[in-house]
């Protein structure tokens, strides 16, 4: 299974919600963010998704396993960024899906073609977004590119709600089940040294929200 | 959603619509308006050809968002109200689904950063006095590390097209 984890808008928490999802489907993260990676790969040394999209490396070969979730990292440099060929993505993808049960792909922001191949490679996409003006409706347009591509959108996140974020309205708009995960000091920290939630605090809302969110991704 | 506004005049023993698409919304969208009158629907026509979107009595286009567009046509039937309906209201779509990942990259462009944008790399060594030879080679990064286990020729991320979708 290959799930896409999309949002439009940067900054909204796609890197969070990808980590925490992959470690509750215990699955591979694939950092797609082929202009700027977000995923931390820690100090381990590799081939990266560079270079599997630019031919000098099998998918499976840059998968970094023994951290907290299993990883495969984007390369940081723009000639690494300029030589990647995205049609090869959803090959890529295919296969570590193939070889690790699931792949969950941390989308870059926009609407271009780096966003819409993992669309077009997934089977089910999970939408990112903050409860805000801004993010809401690049959610939206988000929504209305997986529904093109055939990638099944199987939640929403209400990331780093309020107290009182818009579920209502955001499922209405959407059609589907909103997941919220409130703002919280754990997932900041978590995420910034590239694990889950629930390596940091396991009973914390948030972790009990992305296992819930794992739950229905997984049975859906 | 789209808004139509539309209204009629009757000049002698024509019916006049004129209308306008409003499209209040964030994304572009796909619409197709329908005749309501009792009788047939004249388009505008150039060089005796309907202009691009008419079929019969049904006129589609495509809005971006924010975009307004007016239309209008002739009939001799009586004026109704409304002389004109909104009868679909879709996503903009890819002209058709795409099959391949390179029809993906047709429809929302390369994301590749320009030539322009990458610096040409750096020598590592100074050349050699006087030597015109190759400058040496010094990517930005180093390549990836030798496999840790046997890899697969076939097993590469390269080859493109369907594989007949997902495994479950």
């Amino acid at each position: 299974m290959i799930v896409a984890v999309a949002g439009g808008k940067g900054g909204v928490g796609k890197t969070t919600v990808a980590l925490n999802l992959g470690a509750a489907l215990d699955a591979v993260v694939v950092d797609a963010d082929l202009g700027m990676p977000d995923v931390a790969a820690g100090r381990s040394r590799g081939p990266d998704l560079h270079d599997v999209l630019a031919g000098r490396a099998a998918p499976v070969e840059a998968v970094r396993e023994g951290g907290p979730v299993d990883l495969l990292p984007c390369g940081r440099s723009l000639a690494g960024a300029r030589a990647a060929d995205v049609t090869a993505l959803a090959g890529a993808l295919r296969r570590v899906a193939r070889a690790y049960g699931t792949a969950v792909v941390d989308c870059p922001a926009g609407m271009a073609a780096d966003a819409g191949i993992p669309l077009f490679a997934a089977s089910k996409c999970v939408l990112v977004t903050t409860p805000d003006r801004v993010a809401l409706p690049d959610a939206v347009r988000t929504w209305a590119l997986a529904t093109e591509l055939d990638a099944g959108v199987a939640r929403v996140v209400l990331n780093r709600a309020g107290a009182d974020p818009p579920v209502d309205r955001v499922e209405r708009a959407l059609g589907v089940p909103a997941t919220v995960v409130p703002e919280s000091d754990a997932v900041d920290r978590a995420t910034a040294t590239g694990r889950p939630v629930s390596t940091v605090d396991p009973d914390c809302v948030p972790a009990r929200r992305f296992r819930e969110l794992g739950e229905a991704v997984g049975n859906g | 959603m789209v808004r139509l506004v539309s209204r009629t005049r009757r000049e002698g023993p024509v019916t006049l619509v004129e209308a306008a698409l409003v499209n209040d919304g964030p994304l572009p969208r796909r619409v197709r308006v329908e005749s309501r009158l009792d009788g047939p629907v004249w388009p505008p026509r150039r060089r005796g050809v309907p202009e691009s979107g008419w079929d019969g009595r049904t006129y589609a286009v495509a809005l971006d968002a924010g975009e307004r567009l007016g239309f209008g046509f002739a009939s001799p039937a009586q004026p109704v109200d409304p002389p004109v309906a909104l009868v679909a209201d879709d996503p903009p779509a890819f002209d058709a689904t795409p099959d391949t990942p390179a029809d993906v990259v047709r429809a929302l462009g390369d994301p590749a950063p320009p030539t322009d944008a990458v610096a040409l790399p750096e020598p590592d060594i100074p050349p050699a006095a006087g030597g015109d030879g190759p400058p040496a080679p010094g990517p930005d990064r180093p390549g990836p590390d030798p496999p840790e286990r046997g890899t697969d020729p076939s097993d590469q991320g390269t080859d493109p097209p369907r594989e007949g979708g997902d495994p479950p």
